[in-house]
């Protein structure tokens, strides 16, 4: 028998994680200077298969945000570890963050896996209001379908009354292949009423 | 879920290698050398185009036992279907360097394949958890009676398990394996001349039996007052396959100084594509060529050739399901994750590699993502189409970077050239399923159970403890010449960091080659 504590420790990767167990509820001190909240950075984007949970993120500290923006921001950097950034990000908050998920949300020449991501983080992120101000434009104009499932979906979830009108006529206009794409969100409108 | 006293007991190799450097005075110490298992010389892979056509099994859970590549010619015994409980008898001929068992799920256990246990505060801190099935063998003993492995028992994971003769630590529910040799303990009792000939005993387990054992009246002694569960189960059937793993026919050691692998790359992209690669454009794919080359790099650093790599286009069904519906905590075998690799195709004896366009870390519309999640630690060697047949790696990567062309420098680049990072990735997946686990895990305190990977121990190497817990070790600070902090460049460290190398210790290229995946080169 294995404990939950190893398997947490362990299989976080490999196997669905037992509902509890983290070794340590201590958060450690802010990182004394930027090459340590550099090394705690890539140890967090760099991870293969471990979770980030959001008390992963608040441990880069004060200066965290606006480092993970410039990462996100940054077109050079590999796009798995600034999508990474990106849900750093939605779960720091602030006007940097804000920010920088608004730009690459909105932006239509962004790499897939950023964008989807920077559009699931203003879902966590904004108020329902400006969440489908933004989400909106996206759903009904991105050239990427997956961009318009996406989007889809965090308004199905967080701005229904607002979004799901337009989730509902979007989804009309998919292609057949692309059409499963607005699956969740269509019966997430339809679950709530909407 | 064994006992410790089985390495003092079982293994007397411990004690001169141990891994602080205990004894001796610090001028008679000499300087630590990390240990590295050379790269072998390999020709360059077949690589062709396969054909999965397999049919939408719609609402389906596929959970059925499937087949073993292998027959009872080439080391397959089928101990066929067995309950929770049952013991059972196979024999080991003279001339086998290490076996396997795959436990497949038939019948019974819980409905959501989900057990919730109990740890009493005498072994462990109090901790009530929800998790897996985990189908894993109760006990194994050698045709001596020796107990090779229990499971019956609760271990503390900080411990040094190195001298345990066989450890298993990342099974799951439905599909569970273990190998023999996995650990320096096993592969020290194997290295002359191989395991027992003779009858071995298995008895056939999974955690929702040892709650019902805790919940007995008369509890196994290793589980009595350490844990307890709101409920068992003893009903539940196995199908039991045993793979034996032939010794080698010349050299100095049992374990085959060199092997082939077979591989199977199934690209699972959007219905409209993302990373954008056909299995057959594969086969020309700037991109896929170098990822290919620099994955059989790595492999090479466990002394393992890559025979053919077979490309896969998946069915629209299943880049319609799985391209961007896939998460790492899928929180049942049902779920998308263990359903993908159970799409592996049944019959091949191959190392099965989903790539997907991107892996999220929850199946709930949040952020978070992965770049790789195996199945199960081994996976289910030789049985493909379980779910736990392989390994997903995120392909967001792919054409990021300044990479060598293929065919050009062969040093991996992990950090700078998305393509060798994809192929880190998938060889680092692959090293899970072979049996390898991280050598340090990201808080530092947990380690794997070989003693020529070096550990890198939080505190040790300047961190508060606390640190480690929420962001992980950074991979900097383990590239010491240093049994306490070092490992950081192993292929199998827990991260992907400007320090990684992707080389192998030579113990954990000979647990590689211990896997019935690997065949003669």
């Amino acid at each position: 028998m294995i404990t939950s504590l190893l398997l947490a420790a362990l299989l976080a990767a490999v196997a669905p994680r037992p509902a509890t167990a983290t070794p340590s509820t201590d958060q450690p001190p802010p990182p004394a200077d930027a090459a340590e909240l550099a090394e705690r950075i890539e140890a967090v984007l760099g991870r293969i298969h471990g979770r980030a949970d959001p008390a992963t993120w608040q441990a880069l500290g004060p200066d965290g945000a606006a480092a993970l923006a410039r990462l996100a921001l940054d077109p050079s950097g590999p796009p798995s570890r600034r999508a990474r950034a990106v849900a750093g990000l939605s779960v720091l908050g602030g006007p940097r963050a804000e920010a920088a998920l608004r730009r690459l949300a909105a932006d239509e020449g962004e790499h897939w896996s950023v964008r989807t991501e920077a559009l699931r983080g203003a879902g966590q992120l904004l108020p329902a209001a400006s969440l489908a101000s933004l989400l909106v434009p996206v759903l009904r104009g991105a050239s990427r379908p997956v961009d318009r499932a996406v989007a889809a979906e965090v308004l199905a979830e967080r701005a229904p009354a607002a979004g799901c009108g337009a989730v509902r006529d979007r989804a009309a206009l998919e292609a057949a292949p692309d059409r499963p794409g607005f699956t969740r969100a269509l019966a997430r409108c339809a679950a709530l009423g909407r | 879920m064994r006992l410790r006293l089985l390495a003092t007991l079982l293994l007397p190799i411990g004690a001169a290698c141990g891994r602080g450097g205990g004894g001796g005075t610090p001028i008679q110490t000499p300087p630590y050398v990390e240990a590295k298992e050379p790269r072998l010389a390999c020709p360059a892979p077949a690589q062709v185009v396969g054909l999965n056509s397999a049919p939408d099994p719609g609402t389906t859970c596929q959970l059925a036992p499937q087949p073993s590549a292998l027959d009872a010619a080439h080391g397959l015994i089928d101990l066929r279907d067995h309950k929770v409980g049952d013991v059972v008898d196979f024999q080991v001929p003279p001339g086998t360097a290490g076996l396997t068992i795959i436990q497949q799920l038939v019948s019974g256990g819980p409905p959501d394949h989900r057990v919730t246990t109990e740890y009493l505060p005498a072994k462990v801190p109090p901790d009530l958890a929800t998790s897996d099935n985990v189908a894993v063998i109760g006990e194994l003993r050698d045709p001596a009676g020796l107990l090779v492995y229990t499971d019956l028992t609760v271990i503390d994971p900080t411990a040094d398990h190195t001298g345990d003769l066989l450890v298993t630590m990342g099974t799951g529910a439905v599909a569970g394996t273990v190998t023999y040799p996995s650990s320096t303990g096993g592969l020290g009792a194997v290295s002359s001349g191989g395991l027992a000939a003779g009858v071995w005993k298995v008895t056939v387990n999974d955690y929702a039996y040892e709650c019902a054992l805790a919940l007995s009246a008369t509890p196994p002694a290793g589980l009595a007052g350490a844990i307890t569960c709101p409920q068992g189960w003893s009903d539940t059937i196995y199908r039991v396959y045993v793979l034996l793993t032939p010794a080698a026919s010349s050299g100095t050691s049992v374990i085959r100084p060199a092997g082939s692998l077979d591989l199977a790359i199934h690209l699972v992209d959007a219905p409209t594509p993302l990373f954008d690669v056909t299995a057959a454009g594969a086969l020309t794919d700037a991109r896929m060529q170098r990822m290919v080359q620099s994955y059989a790099a790595f492999l090479a650093g466990a002394g393992l050739c890559l025979g053919t790599v077979t490309y896969y286009d998946a069915p629209d069904w299943a880049r319609i399901r799985f391209a961007e519906q896939v998460s790492s905590s899928d929180p049942t075998p049902c779920g998308n994750l263990p359903q993908l690799l159970a799409t592996s195709k049944p019959g091949d004896r191959t190392l099965e590699l989903f790539l997907l366009p991107k892996v999220l870390q929850d199946p709930a519309s949040t952020t978070g993502t992965v770049v790789g999640v195996d199945g199960t630690i081994p996976g289910p060697a030789t049985v493909n189409g379980t779910v736990a047949s392989g390994a997903v790696v995120s392909a967001e990567d792919l054409s990021w970077g300044n990479c060598p062309v293929a065919g050009g420098d062969p040093t991996p680049r992990p950090y700078t050239c998305g393509a060798d990072g994809v192929a880190y990735v998938a060889a680092h997946e692959s090293g899970h399923f072979l049996g390898l686990y991280h050598p340090t895990e990201s808080s530092g305190t947990v380690f794997d159970p070989l003693r020529d990977t070096p550990h890198c121990e939080c505190t040790q190497c300047g961190l508060a403890q606390a640190t480690c817990d929420k962001t992980g070790l950074p991979g900097n600070r383990c590239t010491h010449a240093s049994a306490t902090c070092g490992g950081g460049a192993n292929l199998m460290f827990w991260l992907v960091s400007s320090v990684s190398q992707g080389y192998l210790s030579p113990e954990q290229a000979r647990v590689a080659r211990s896997s019935p995946l690997v065949s003669s080169p």
